[in-house]
């Protein structure tokens, strides 16, 4: 699959603080991409440096394939954005504000701008004045003047903020939706994981300034769980998984392997048959959130 | 294509606020309303009484109740035919003017006079010089004559009093000119020509004083006489002038050339009959200044806004993330200023020209008006003259909303770009003042003297004229352009690269 968005060792320094050191990934076509990290990690920088609001010192950003320092309005042609609150006119109507963005990026479906509009349910508010509208609301028309031009990925930053549970709900169901029938791909980011996570194909965590690991979400879909085996003798056991080459971990004493569940009784008849004494099996209980918050840890302290 | 798309953008982001709907109500209630005033205040001619009834009084208290010697008598006399002088004149409402205030003193005078020479035939005892220095009579002359003399001498008086009551009836202007040919010295080259000039306006037999070519001919002794000699270097240079002697040479011929096409112009309005000026012009002349200054101010205020309002709202985020590089977005804004000084204008002054014509008449507008070319005088459209007029005085308001879009850009200050901008605007002029007591040379190559293109327009060449005295600097239209032009590019690149170049951090 191609990618639509690229970034290789990116650096941005802001006055001594050295922001982002050398980030790089890659988002595919029609993937979701969450990028996840505490307040001050460096997310809302990156996406200023993918979207030309700041200068990168060094780096090379590709946005569907066009380099955003020398063909910036090649690469612009493809993106729809919010960036923190997104701010709109406030003394014009939603759809003024909508026609704004249109003028500067032209998309000639007429039905899909109103199929967008009612989507982020802005319908029979649209012809309002913006200062009226709520910040839910608000946060809607800022996501729907960044799809309207029919991006090939979609920028969003902390799109949640704001938003209350069930918006946040509804928000999910429509990028999933998007990005589903339309290919478009998602980069979005947040300082709460549980809030994405859920829609995410892959997530990167950032922390730093670096990025810290990149979890492809299918694999945890696909079931596979850490079984910590208590056994005696540890290193018969070793042997055994050694000769049939599965990856394996040892730590207090315990046998860690990642499989899925319909195979921790295979495992179980493997040792008891090699006259190894099986003591205890034990699923080991560690969300994508404990990970997160685990690998941040002691930097920030900040999550949520 | 696109740059039109983006200026649309900026132009509709303006027009949509509460701010631009206010400013262009005060713009039409200006552009209407200004004729109105005109017409109420600016042109109630301001005519004094030739005499009036305090005058009258005063003559009347004078009067001796019991009059005993016969020179009490003749005062008493004479007191009584000076106050029955005024009141015809008060009935007839006569107006001040030199022409009037010549005639009825020579008309009292000789009145006087008579009734003075009646005594004097009756009973040559009679002292008259009292009478003479009350009245400012020179009577005491006729002691010396004989009475067939004094006689002779009525009788004379009586002719020129007949004639003098002839012309008040008549009100016939024709005598005062003559009158004014008699005690014109004829020794200059001046005196000549205006000499000819009276006796021009006799053989046209212009008879009205408020004859609008009688105006012209007092126009143009008025030009004769600010024509300035040119003097030598050496006599000018002992004088301690501030302007160099070249630049006293060129202004002076410039001014003396400017007299030239103004006395020409008069000349053919007299000779053609041809009232060129008139009080619907000059308004709406005045008028486009005034909304040149108006809109100069509700120019400021959105140039000063139009970058800086972006960050302070925090919508340039959304806006630099459009498929346009930055210098574009930059441009369209400064385009949108621009769209909207030529739109400012052009309503005004359609709103301004539409009720000059209902308050003073159409028909007043469309007379054209006159331009000199080397010496042929050739008559001109007036409504393109005007228009010209507009857009020469629009240039500097370019100008100075550049210099607000430029502290908007730089400053990321709404407050501060419209502030300073209006302080340039009021302040130009102190400005250059504190610049010439500094003895600092360079005034011409700021953009101070440059703000008010008003002095450009053709018919205000005479302003322009007394600024190169006032700021002791010479210049040209041609030469304000272009240093308006090299300050406009400097300001411009430097935005464009505060622009282009900046992280947006808000």
């Amino acid at each position: 699959m191609k990618n639509v968005l690229e970034i290789k060792n990116v650096s941005k320094k802001i006055g001594k603080r050295q922001i982002l050191k050398n980030i790089s990934l890659e988002v595919k076509e029609g993937e979701i991409y969450g990028f996840v990290g505490p307040n001050g990690a460096g997310k809302t920088t990156l996406i200023k440096v993918m979207l030309g609001l700041y200068k990168s010192d060094s780096g090379i950003i590709k946005i569907n394939g066009y380099d955003i320092k020398h063909n910036f309005e090649n690469a612009m042609d493809s993106v729809g954005a919010i960036i923190e609150n997104p701010e709109m006119y406030s003394y014009m109507t939603g759809k003024d504000n909508i026609d704004l963005y249109l003028r500067m990026n032209p998309n000639n479906d007429k039905e899909y701008v109103k199929d967008i509009i009612e989507s982020v349910k802005l319908g029979n508010r649209i012809n309002n004045k913006v200062r009226t509208y709520s910040l839910g609301m608000r946060q809607r028309l800022g996501i729907a003047q960044a799809l309207v031009s029919k991006p090939k990925i979609l920028i969003l930053d902390e799109p949640t903020n704001g938003l209350d549970p069930l918006g946040i709900k509804e928000l999910r169901d429509l990028l999933k939706k998007i990005s589903r029938e339309q290919n478009i791909a998602v980069f979005i980011s947040s300082h709460i994981l549980k809030e994405i996570e859920l829609i995410c194909d892959r997530i990167a965590i950032i922390d730093n300034g670096t990025i810290l690991e990149v979890k492809d979400m299918n694999d945890i879909k696909e079931d596979k769980l850490q079984v910590s085996f208590e056994l005696s003798p540890l290193d018969k056991a070793e042997e055994i998984l050694k000769n049939k080459n599965v990856s394996f971990e040892i730590k207090e004493n315990q046998l860690k392997i990642s499989i899925p569940k319909e195979e921790i009784p295979k495992y179980n008849k493997l040792f008891v048959k090699e006259k190894i004494d099986v003591y205890q099996i034990r699923k080991d209980i560690k969300s994508l959130e404990d990970e997160f918050i685990e690998k941040t840890k002691g930097t920030k302290g900040q999550i949520k | 294509m696109k740059l039109i798309k983006l200026t649309y953008n900026e132009i509709l982001k303006q027009i949509k606020k509460k701010g631009f709907i206010i400013s262009i109500c005060i713009l039409i209630l200006f552009s209407v309303g200004f004729p109105f005033l005109y017409k109420t205040f600016a042109y109630n001619d301001v005519n004094y009484p030739l005499y009036d009834e305090i005058d009258k009084d005063y003559y009347k208290n004078q009067i001796i109740k019991n009059p005993s010697t016969s020179e009490e008598k003749l005062f008493n006399e004479l007191l009584n035919e000076k106050v029955s002088i005024m009141d015809s004149a008060i009935n007839k409402k006569e107006q001040s003017t030199s022409f009037k205030d010549m005639l009825y003193s020579e008309y009292i005078n000789t009145s006087l006079n008579i009734i003075v020479l009646d005594k004097l035939i009756n009973d040559q005892q009679i002292n008259t010089t009292n009478v003479d220095e009350w009245f400012l009579l020179t009577t005491a002359n006729y002691n010396s004559y004989t009475k067939d003399e004094l006689i002779k001498e009525k009788k004379n008086l009586e002719k020129d009093k007949t004639e003098l009551k002839n012309i008040i009836d008549k009100n016939d202007y024709t005598w005062y000119l003559k009158k004014q040919i008699q005690i014109m010295p004829s020794d200059s080259d001046n005196d000549k020509k205006i000499i000819s000039l009276l006796k021009e306006l006799i053989s046209l037999n212009i008879t009205d004083e408020n004859d609008f070519r009688a105006q012209e001919a007092s126009k143009i002794i008025e030009y004769y006489n600010q024509k300035e000699d040119i003097i030598k270097e050496q006599e000018y240079n002992k004088q301690n002038n501030n302007i160099s002697y070249d630049n006293y040479v060129k202004i002076t011929k410039e001014k003396n050339r400017e007299i030239d096409n103004n006395i020409l112009k008069s000349y053919y309005a007299i000779r053609n009959n041809y009232k060129y000026s008139n009080n619907a012009k000059n308004t709406l002349n005045e008028i486009i200044t005034n909304n040149v200054t108006l809109i100069s101010i509700i120019i400021v205020v959105l140039a000063g806004g139009i970058v800086a309002n972006e960050f302070q709202k925090g919508t340039i985020r959304l806006l630099v993330i459009r498929p346009s590089k930055r210098w574009k977005i930059l441009l369209s804004k400064f385009l949108a200023v621009l769209s909207l000084i030529i739109m400012f204008g052009l309503i005004t002054y359609i709103l301004s020209f539409i009720t000059c014509g209902i308050t003073f008449g159409f028909k007043e507008l469309f007379i054209s008006d006159l331009s000199v070319i080397g010496t042929q005088v050739i008559e001109t459209s007036y409504i393109t003259n005007t228009i010209l007029s507009l857009f020469i005085q629009l240039i500097p308001i370019i100008f100075i909303a550049l210099v607000a879009f430029f502290l908007s850009t730089i400053t990321n200050s709404t407050a501060l770009s419209v502030g300073l901008s209006i302080f340039v605007l009021m302040g130009s002029n102190l400005a250059i003042m504190i610049l010439l007591i500094l003895k600092l040379p360079f005034v011409d190559l700021t953009f101070l003297p440059y703000l008010n293109f008003n002095q450009f327009v053709p018919i205000n060449k005479m302003d322009l004229l007394s600024n190169y005295t006032i700021y002791q600097i010479y210049y040209t239209l041609a030469k304000a352009l272009l240093v308006l032009g090299i300050w406009s590019i400097i300001l411009y690149t430097i935005s464009n690269i505060v622009f282009t170049k900046k992280d947006i951090k808000n």
